[in-house]
């Protein structure tokens, strides 16, 4: 399935975006049997493959460690190793699609890559901040006017009841 | 009537794109096994709920959400 994802992602074509590049990003776990030390180096090792493409890396995000969140494998050497942790960083870059796609078959020989994926993205940031709750603008207005309507009608009443039941006191 | 109508979440906040790095935005729309939860139930329009469903399962086949959690 995911091969099929981005062969059509790949091959898609709008002259919109012809005119200035395709916008690509590469998420990718590196094995966690690499030391942290030697990290900068398979980074480079990243680096080296998406220039040969002459990529412009527009953002990216160095590998950290971190969990995964199910057990994968890969061969190496004739045998499955297993991983449970895997240092995940990414580079967003704009390349041709041709190129692109020699990105990837790089990616997919590097025996130190656990996992890639490759997808067609947008130049902007398309991470979230974190959002302050807020409240819709119409419902705090509403609140205050209705204070005020609740209070003038009262005023009225109160005056002409308080005179008929002051009658009604002198009365009895 | 079981559900109230909400807006959507994408188009109330203007977000554009949804991005399978951004988990805290999508385990929003995640059940307690990891399902992806359902429009009648999210609100989500038909057109982020594509998009949102997309970007779970990019994240989930780079081992950022689970496919099952138990």
């Amino acid at each position: 399935m995911e091969e099929t994802n981005k062969v059509t992602e790949a091959t898609v074509d709008t002259a919109e975006e012809k005119a200035e590049g395709k916008i690509y990003e590469i998420g990718y776990h590196i094995v966690p049997s690499v030391p942290e030390d030697k990290l900068g180096a398979e980074v480079s090792s990243i680096k080296d493959i998406l220039e040969k493409q002459k990529a412009v890396v527009v953002s990216e995000e160095s590998p950290k460690l971190r969990q995964l969140t199910y057990e994968m494998r890969k061969e190496f050497a004739g045998k499955y190793q297993k991983y449970n942790s895997a240092y995940f960083g990414w580079v967003k870059f704009e390349a041709e699609p041709t190129d692109a796609l020699k990105i990837e078959a790089a990616f997919k020989k590097n025996p130190q890559i656990l996992r890639y994926l490759l997808i067609k993205t947008v130049r902007e940031n398309t991470m979230t901040a974190p959002r302050i709750p807020s409240y819709r603008k119409s419902e705090v207005p509403k609140f205050e006017e209705k204070k005020e309507a609740d209070q003038t009608p009262k005023k009225e009443v109160s005056e002409t009841e308080l005179d008929k039941a002051i009658d009604a006191a002198i009365a009895e | 009537m079981a559900f109230a109508k909400k807006q959507c979440y994408f188009t109330q906040n203007n977000i554009k794109h949804v991005d399978y790095k951004d988990l805290e935005l999508l385990k929003k729309f995640l059940g307690p096994q990891g399902n992806i939860m359902a429009r009648k139930r999210s609100g989500v329009s038909s057109k982020y709920q594509r998009k949102l469903a997309e970007a779970v399962k990019r994240a989930r086949y780079m081992g950022l959400l689970p496919y099952i959690a138990r």
